[in-house]
C-alpha cells in the first residue's frame, strides 16, 4: 500500500495506535501496526505514525480543527537507496 | 629496460601522405614503410603517424597580426597545414639506454617518453585506486593505534543492508557485533548474518580506523517495504530504526558500559521526484520539520555522532540513477546540520567525479567533509566506492576519536556539535582554500588528530644523578695543595724555610695500599689517607730537589740509609 507519515503533537504519555485513530478520523486498518507510535521528537512531543494514503483526507480534516503547527501534518515517505556502488 | 615512445620524425613524402590520410581515418594503423629506417625501436603499428604542425615567429610588422600572438602555423599558401614544415610523431618501443643513440639519427626531431595516464576523475565504472592498506596509511590508523585511538567503548551503527561476519573474518577485519542492540525490520532476520552486500562492505570501511568498535547492525535497507530496488526501503523504516538508536543512548547505563554511539549513513534519496515537491508542507528533502528530520536531530540531541553520505550525484559523473539532477543534490537528512555530510575523494585527495556537492538543502554549507574512496577493500564489488564508502571511513575515524574523547551527557567538549568541530578543523584542505562546495573543508585528517591527541607533557629536566649514579657518590675533597703548602704557590723557592710538619700517616682499618711499595720512604702507612700519602710523595720529592740542586737540606731528610743518593 502506498504510505504517508503523519507527525502529530501530543500531551503526556505516547498515545496508543487506538487513540491515534480515533483523534484523527481513522480505521484501525489504516494505521500501520508494525510500525507503531514512534517519538519522532520526545522533547517536543512528536509522534508518528504510518498511514494509508485512503486514509489522507480525513486526517486532513482534523488537523485542520487545529491550531496551525508547521511540524504537524502529513509526510512524505520516499524511497532510500544505498549510495553506491555508483552506477553508470 | 624498454620504455614507451613517442618519437618526432621530419617531413618524407610517403609518411607525410599517411599521417594526413590517418587524420580522417579513425580505424587507421602505422604502415612501416612510409616511416624511414630508425635502428634500435620497435614501431607500434596500431598507432597512425600523426600530424604536428610546423610553427614559425609571427611578424608583428605583418598585416593582420594579433597581439601578443607569438608564433603561427606554417601553412600553406592555400592556408592549409603545410607538410614541408610539418613534423610527424609515431609510437615505439626502445631500450631505455638507447635514447640518445635514436634521437641522433637521421629523420629523428626528438624522442619522448609516452607516459601512462589515468582519467582525472574517478567515474562509475572506474578500476580502484589503491586499497584499504593505503587509506590505513593515510589515515595514520598505526599511531591512532598507539594513542588507543581504535574505537574501543565505542558502538558504530552500521544503518544499512546488513553486516556479514563471516565475510569479514574471511577479509582479515572480524569486528564485534551487539547482536542484542542490533535492528533488523523483520521477524527472522539475524544481525550479522545478513547477505554479502552494501552494508558488509561499509562495516570493513568503519573498522579500518576503528577495529576495536562494537558494532550494531541495523538492517534498515532489508526492509519489506517496496523500494525502487531490491536492496532498499522507505524512509518510515528509517523512522524506526532511529527510534530503536534513541533507545539505544537513553537507556539505564551499566557500570562502565560504552555509551559513545557512532551513526554511519550510506543511504539517501537519489532523485527529488522520490518526495513531495518543494514547499508542499509533507516535503522532506527541504524541510526540517519532517519526522525523520526531526528524530535525526533527537538522536543527536541525546549524544550520537551521525553520519550521512553526500549522494553520488556529482556533476562530472553522476550515478544514473539521479537522472541527471545534479544541482543541490544533498537532500534532506544527509544535508542535516546536526550530522556530518561526507563526500568522496580516491586516496590521490582527487574529489571522485560523483561525489554530489554543496550547497545542502537543509544546511547550506555540506558537505562538511571528505573521506577516501574507490579503493580495493571490502571485496564485497570491485571497488569500495560511493560516498557509501567514504562515509563509514570517516566514521571509523570518529570512533577512534570517541576512544579518547567519549560522550558525556552535560560536558560540551564531548558533545556531537564538538566533534564535528573537532573533526571539521583537523580536515586536509583541499580545493579552494577553506570551505568549497566540493570537498568541505578537506579529507579527514587522521594525522592531524593524532597530533591533537599527542599528551603534551612538560619537559623534566635531567636527573643526572639518577642517569649516572657514579658521578654523584660521595668524594674526598680535593687537596688544596695550595693552602697545605702555600710556599709552592707564591713561587718562591724557599729550600732552606722549614717545611710544614708532614702529616704522618696514620695507620687505619681502611688503607689497603701496598705497604711494601711505600715501604722506602720510611714511613708506617697502614692506615694513611690518600692526602697523607700525596702529601708524604711530595715531601720526598722536594728533599731530592734540594739535594740535586745543592740546596739546603730539607728539613727531614728520610729516615733511611740506602745507597740511593742519600747521604
Amino acid at each position: 500500500m502506498d504510505t504517508v507519515m503523519l507527525q502529530f503533537r501530543h500531551r503526556g504519555m505516547a498515545p496508543g495506535l487506538d487513540e491515534v485513530a480515533a483523534l484523527f478520523g481513522l480505521a484501525p486498518g489504516e494505521i500501520d501496526a508494525t510500525f507503531g507510535v514512534i517519538a519522532t521528537d520526545p522533547a517536543e512531543g512528536l509522534y508518528t505514525v504510518r498511514i494509508d494514503v485512503r486514509g489522507a483526507d480525513r486526517v486532513r480534516a482534523a488537523l485542520a480543527q487545529r491550531p496551525a503547527d508547521p511540524a504537524e501534518g502529513l509526510f512524505a515517505n520516499p524511497p532510500i537507496a544505498p549510495f553506491g556502488p555508483p552506477e553508470d | 629496460m624498454k620504455r614507451n615512445l613517442i618519437i618526432e620524425l621530419d617531413y618524407g613524402a610517403r609518411l607525410a601522405e599517411a599521417a594526413f590520410a590517418a587524420a580522417s581515418d579513425p580505424q587507421a594503423g602505422l604502415d612501416p614503410a612510409a616511416v624511414p629506417d630508425i635502428a634500435g625501436i620497435a614501431l607500434d603499428p596500431s598507432f597512425a603517424p600523426t600530424v604536428i604542425p610546423g610553427v614559425h615567429a609571427t611578424d608583428p610588422t605583418a598585416p593582420g597580426y594579433v597581439s601578443g600572438q607569438k608564433v603561427e602555423l606554417a601553412l600553406t599558401e592555400a592556408g592549409e597545414i603545410d607538410p614541408n614544415q610539418a613534423t610527424y610523431i609515431v609510437r615505439a618501443t626502445a631500450e631505455e639506454d638507447k635514447v640518445e643513440e635514436i634521437l641522433a639519427q637521421k629523420h629523428v626531431v626528438g624522442v619522448f617518453a609516452d607516459v601512462e595516464i589515468q582519467p582525472s576523475l574517478i567515474c562509475p565504472g572506474s578500476p580502484p585506486m589503491g586499497d584499504d592498506g593505503d587509506v590505513e596509511r593515510l589515515l595514520c590508523v598505526p599511531q591512532m593505534r598507539r594513542l588507543r585511538m581504535d574505537g574501543s567503548g565505542v558502538l558504530v551503527a552500521i544503518v544499512d543492508t546488513g553486516i556479514n561476519l563471516a565475510h569479514l573474518s574471511a577479509r582479515g577485519r572480524p569486528i564485534t557485533l551487539d547482536v542484542a542492540r542490533s535492528w533488523v525490520p523483520s521477524p527472522g532476520m539475524v544481525p550479522g548474518n545478513a547477505p554479502v552486500g552494501h552494508g558488509t562492505m561499509c562495516a570493513f570501511d568503519a573498522a579500518i580506523a576503528a577495529p576495536q568498535a562494537t558494532f550494531l547492525d541495523i538492517q534498515l535497507l532489508r526492509s519489506s517495504a517496496s523500494g525502487p530496488t531490491p536492496m532498499s526501503g522507505v524512509l518510515s523504516d528509517a523512522v524506526r530504526a532511529y527510534s530503536h538508536l534513541i533507545s539505544v543512548m537513553t537507556a539505564p547505563r551499566r557500570p562502565g558500559e560504552a555509551r559513545s554511539l557512532v551513526v554511519n549513513n550510506s543511504w539517501g534519496m537519489f532523485h527529488p521526484s522520490w518526495d513531495f515537491p518543494v514547499g508542499h508542507p509533507g516535503n522532506y528533502s527541504d524541510n526540517p520539520n519532517h519526522p525523520f528530520n526531526r528524530i535525526v536531530a533527537a538522536l543527536e540531541r541525546v549524544g550520537a555522532d551521525i553520519l550521512f553520505a553526500a549522494g553520488n550525484c556529482g556533476a562530472n559523473c553522476p550515478d544514473g540513477r539521479c537522472q541527471g539532477v545534479t544541482a543541490n543534490a544533498i537532500y534532506g537528512a544527509n544535508s542535516h546540520p546536526s550530522v556530518l555530510t561526507i563526500a568522496g575523494v580516491d586516496i590521490s585527495n582527487t574529489r571522485v567525479g560523483y561525489s554530489s556537492q554543496g550547497p545542502g538543502r537543509l544546511a547550506r554549507n555540506k558537505p562538511d567533509l571528505a573521506g577516501y574512496t574507490h579503493f580495493r577493500g571490502s571485496g564485497v564489488y570491485a571497488a569500495d566506492g560511493g560516498t557509501s564508502a567514504a562515509t563509514p571511513v570517516v566514521a571509523g575515524v570518529v570512533a577512534a576519536v570517541r576512544s579518547r574523547r567519549p560522550f558525556q551527557p552535560g560536558n560540551p567538549a564531548a558533545s556531537p556539535a564538538a566533534i564535528r568541530a573537532l573533526m571539521r578543523s583537523t580536515a586536509t584542505d583541499l580545493g579552494a582554500a577553506g570551505f568549497d562546495f566540493d570537498h568541505g573543508f578537506g579529507v579527514v585528517g587522521g594525522c592531524a588528530l593524532v597530533r591533537r591527541f599527542i599528551r603534551v607533557r612538560p619537559i623534566r629536566p635531567i636527573d643526572i644523578c639518577r642517569r649516572i649514579p657514579e658521578l654523584c657518590r660521595p668524594r674526598p675533597l680535593p687537596i688544596d695543595i695550595c693552602r697545605r703548602f702555600p710556599e709552592i704557590c707564591r713561587g718562591v723557592r724557599r729550600p732552606d724555610l722549614p717545611l710544614p710538619p708532614p702529616d704522618l700517616p696514620r695507620p687505619g682499618p681502611q688503607f689497603a695500599a701496598d705497604d711494601e711499595s711505600l715501604g722506602d720512604f720510611g714511613f708506617e702507612l697502614g692506615g694513611a689517607s690518600l692526602e697523607d700519602l700525596l702529601a708524604a710523595v711530595w715531601e720526598a720529592g722536594y728533599y731530592d730537589g734540594s739535594q740535586v740542586t745543592g740546596g739546603a737540606a730539607a728539613s727531614r731528610s728520610p729516615a733511611k740509609g740506602c745507597g740511593c743518593g742519600c747521604s
